[in-house]
């Protein structure tokens, strides 16, 4: 590092540069969504991670290559978080951008050093060093030679992931400034959301791989990635295979070498293309071009008001990413927490209800509809009488984008999984989740709005806005619809229930008809009270997402907004975050899938990160439920911290400057 | 605000109110208040059909704010907007068939392509398909969109969006044209097109409104007015009664009592 920050024809000023590089960022951070708040919230997680992975390195194995097997695969996690994270972190428009400098009368030698100076200094490469230094923890108990390999393996692995990263963005540069790469942040910011929620049926799919021994392809594949050679230098130093130890090593400095050469090589390519920014139309032309729909294509829909909302509302789903994200990540959620674990644990019995689970999920997601678009309903609100129309139309959309996905992953599962018991309840239930959400959802978005920043100012599908009380009315409002959601299921599972129970088929029959027909029910009523009051209320609603929520301007005028919650400092901020994370955990993996596991009797052996597991047989269910309590707690005390007054109102009076 | 252009407000009615309620578009009393700013205070507006009225203030002056309660946008605290007689916010529908609106900032469908948001709002609006074919084809002509025929909203300039956005107010014949800013980031050459297109709607009989910053312009399209600020009318009229023997450019520093900064940056010039 010191070589790299004198590399200049005079040390001072690249560490100027460095130096000025570094507060630069900084500046950008603190002023960005969210703030210093969010900030401090990821560095949290961020920090606990570092710590979490450094004490994996005390874990005994009886079988060294295990502990290979282990810190290759965090180390090819980190590496990978190093790639993802800057990309998803550009979206929301963080980061230095070399192409910011470009007209600086610095030569591009010293800029490109003061840059790789700064990306080494700063929070996220200490805590990766903090992480990778369990290498270090574990060579102690392999003796002194091992330590003394691996406190350069640590290092040469942090200099791989900063390089990797660095390479990786800057080749990138040109993408991630355009709508392209906001959408590439988004689709990896979805995986992210659905690992964060499932990925323990992959952990627990490769910790059965793994037990196969160091001969698994999966244990090869995580030895050969450049991720894995630092633990390998360190499990041969081990063993006093020097020379397969001291290969490794230099192949990990040769090929951080073989990067540096690589930045240095792109750099200048992105620092000649000041802005950074795609052409817009001709990529945007190839990008409708690629949609494939140039024009509105024959009609077939009807003609007429609502036959136009519909084609308009398909062309969303099909081009806006953060429609089609919203329905990947259900079917990914929903996919890893049922279908993964299905096939892995021989559990047959969850298949029928991945496709139920998912109709859920995207459910949560559907409910913001005039929030999503922002001032956009100014065009609805100056055409006459439109609204019936509007509301509807929307309806048929949403349905025919959902229901053929759910339906046939439903029918298709429910028929490969052999579960014929399995037909009653989800010809019952889906239809019921379907149409109800149809109905529901246009009640919350007109009734329940939350304000959104307009479509052509975010940085991506996932911005939020800068309102920090919105991500939580957020989630608030898609918590609510997950939970009516599914209320409106209860009415036919309980037929289908009592049918099961009492052995009567006229009564799991009598449940599907009753979930069809709460479905159509409430996707009738649902549109009608959202058209309705659209049309009385559609001033106060576009003047909420105009203008956020206002002071009642005459009494008797109808309120869309809530009242402005205050803002949380930026420790409760992050204590609120890891109270939630907490709660989720607690709830849903130490809680309801042990209970899940033991109702459905998977094998005792399958126990991976599950702590309730690890006890005897009868202790188990009481654990799990107690985790739930925890769990409960922590979200409850996480909703007491949001309510909490701490600073400044916001978000009452910011009127858009006229 | 002692200024012999002051008008005499008269229950809050400037000289060249008709009073019968015919005007193209009528403000009465029109007040907005956002937290302890005063966006727009009582303002009394008239606009006789037929007229191109230029409104006219500095920035933050409370311009965007006033047409937006002119068409129905945002509801007003206090006072009353008329179209042609109609109250906008009383009866909207038979109101909004009147008006073609083009805001500034609001934001626009942004994945659909110019001629897509052409169609489908002509759909909305009732018209018949080949009609709306027939107008979107022209509109986007005359416009100079047809090239960026596959571009989504989403990948148009700021100047692009304007034109769009003013494509959706022309496209159903409406007989008052309120455009916020219509002349910003747009080029020379669709500037040109625009403002023979509005002169040619004014000529035929129709009435537009525009707001601007932009004296010279203003003095060279608008036959009638209004300057605002800090959200007072604070003069309206022909373009000769309100500019006087002057400039316009004149007129506006001394009803908006600014000062023009004469020092500064001494550093630049050393």
């Amino acid at each position: 590092m010191a070589g790299v920050l004198t590399a200049g024809p005079a040390g001072a000023p690249v560490r100027d540069v460095a130096g000025a590089l570094i507060a630069m960022r900084r500046a950008l951070e603190r002023n960005s969504p969210g703030g210093s708040g969010t900030v401090l919230g990821l560095r949290t997680v961020g920090l606990l991670l570092g710590i979490g992975t450094l004490l994996c390195g005390l874990v005994r194995f009886e079988d060294p290559s295990r502990m290979v097997d282990l810190l290759a695969a965090l180390g090819l996690a980190w590496l990978v978080g190093w790639v993802m994270g800057p990309i998803v972190v550009r979206g929301a428009g963080l980061g230095l951008r070399p192409e910011w400098f470009a007209l600086l009368p610095v030569s591009p030698r010293r800029l490109a050093a003061g840059l790789l100076g700064a990306s080494f200094v700063g929070f996220a490469p200490a805590v990766t060093l903090i992480a990778s230094a369990a290498l270090v923890v574990a060579a102690a108990r392999l003796g002194v030679l091992p330590v003394l390999v691996a406190v350069p393996a640590t290092l040469l692995q942090v200099a791989l992931v900063v390089l990797l990263s660095r390479v990786v963005v800057t080749a990138l540069s040109a993408t991630l400034s355009s709508r392209r790469g906001q959408e590439l942040g988004g689709l990896l910011m979805a995986v992210i959301i659905a690992l964060a929620s499932g990925g323990w049926s992959l952990a627990a799919l490769m910790g059965q791989q793994l037990a196969e021994g160091p001969t698994s392809v999966l244990a090869m594949v995580l030895r050969v990635l450049p991720s894995g050679w630092a633990p390998v230098a360190v499990a041969a130093a081990g063993r006093g295979d020097w020379p397969l130890a001291l290969g490794a090593l230099a192949a990990l400095a040769a090929l951080s070498g073989l990067l540096l050469l690589a930045w240095a090589e792109v750099l200048p390519s992105v620092m000649r293309r000041p802005g950074g920014r795609a052409a817009g139309p001709a990529r945007g032309g190839r990008a409708a071009a690629g949609a494939g729909h140039p024009a509105p294509r024959p009609r077939l829909l009807p003609a007429g008001p609502a036959g136009a909302v519909v084609a308009k509302e398909l062309r969303s789903w099909r081009r806006d990413p953060g429609r089609s994200l919203l329905l990947l990540l259900a079917l990914l959620i929903s996919g890893l927490n049922l279908a993964v674990p299905a096939v892995a644990f021989d559990l047959p019995a969850a298949l029928p209800w991945v496709g139920p689970a998912a109709a859920l999920i995207v459910a949560m997601g559907a409910a913001n509809l005039y929030g999503d678009e922002g001032t956009t309903l100014w065009l609805t609100r100056m055409v006459p009488g439109v609204e019936r129309a509007d509301v509807r139309g929307r309806q048929a959309a949403w349905l025919l984008v959902v229901a053929p996905v759910t339906v046939a992953l439903t029918v298709v599962l429910t028929v490969l999984s052999g579960q014929g018991w399995a037909w009653p309840w989800v010809l019952a239930v889906l239809p019921a989740i379907l149409g109800g959400t149809a109905g529901l959802m246009m009640w919350v978005s007109v009734a329940r709005p939350v304000r959104q920043k307009d479509p052509h100012r975010r940085a991506g599908p996932f911005d939020t806005g800068d309102d920090p009380n919105a991500t939580g009315a957020l989630i608030g409002q898609q918590y609510l619809m997950l939970l009516l959601a599914a209320l409106v299921a209860v009415p036919a599972a309980a037929l289908v229930l009592l049918g099961t129970v009492r052995g009567q088929p006229a009564l799991q029959a009598a449940g599907v008809v009753a979930g069809a027909a709460t479905g159509i029910l409430l996707y009738w009523w649902g549109g009608r009270v959202a058209a309705r009051r659209l049309a009385d209320h559609g001033a106060d609603l576009l003047d909420l997402l105009n203008l956020g929520p206002q002071e009642p301007a005459r009494p008797g005028a109808a309120r869309p907004g809530r009242e402005p919650a205050p803002q949380l400092s930026p420790a409760r901020s992050a204590a609120r975050g890891a109270l939630v994370t907490l709660g989720i955990l607690c709830v849903v993996p130490q809680g309801l899938v042990p209970i899940g596991f033991n109702l459905f009797g998977v094998d005792p052996q399958v126990r991976v990160w599950f702590a309730a597991r690890y006890l005897p047989q009868p202790m188990q269910v009481p654990a799990a439920a107690a985790f739930i309590v925890v769990g409960a707690l922590a979200l409850w005390w996480a909703t007491r911290l949001q309510r909490a007054p701490t600073g400044e109102p916001v978000g009452g009076d910011r009127p858009r400057a006229p | 605000m002692r200024d012999p252009l002051r008008l005499p407000t008269v229950a809050g009615m400037s000289i060249t109110e008709p009073t019968d309620g015919t005007s193209a578009l009528q403000l009465v009393g029109l007040h907005k208040r956002f937290g302890e700013t005063t966006a727009v205070d009582h303002v009394d507006l008239s606009v006789p059909p037929g007229s191109f009225f230029g409104l006219v203030g500095p920035n933050g002056a409370g311009k965007t704010t006033a047409l937006s309660m002119a068409v129905g946008l945002l509801r007003p605290d206090d006072g009353t907007a008329r179209v042609f007689g109609i109250d906008v916010w009383a009866d909207p529908v038979d109101a909004k068939r009147l008006i073609g609106v083009l805001p500034d900032g609001m934001a626009l469908p942004e994945r659909l392509t110019g001629r897509e948001l052409l169609t489908y709002l002509g759909q909305l609006r009732g018209l018949a398909p080949a009609t709306v074919a027939a107008r979107t084809q022209e509109l986007l002509e005359v416009l100079e969109l047809t090239e960026a025929e596959r571009t989504l909203v989403a990948d148009y300039s700021a100047g692009m969006r304007k034109k769009i956005t003013l494509a959706t107010a022309l496209l159903h014949t409406p007989r008052l044209l309120v455009l916020d800013e219509p002349f910003e980031a747009i080029d020379p050459v669709s500037a040109a097109t625009i403002r023979v297109i509005l002169r040619r709607f004014a000529d035929a009989g129709g009435s537009v409104v525009i707001s601007s910053h932009v004296m010279a312009l203003v003095e060279q399209l608008c036959d009638h007015v209004g300057v605002i600020a800090r959200g007072r009318l604070v003069a309206s009229g022909t373009l000769d009664q309100v500019r006087g023997d002057g400039s316009l450019d004149d007129a506006f520093v001394r009803l908006v009592g600014a000062r023009i900064t004469t020092e500064g940056l001494s550093w630049l010039a050393s």
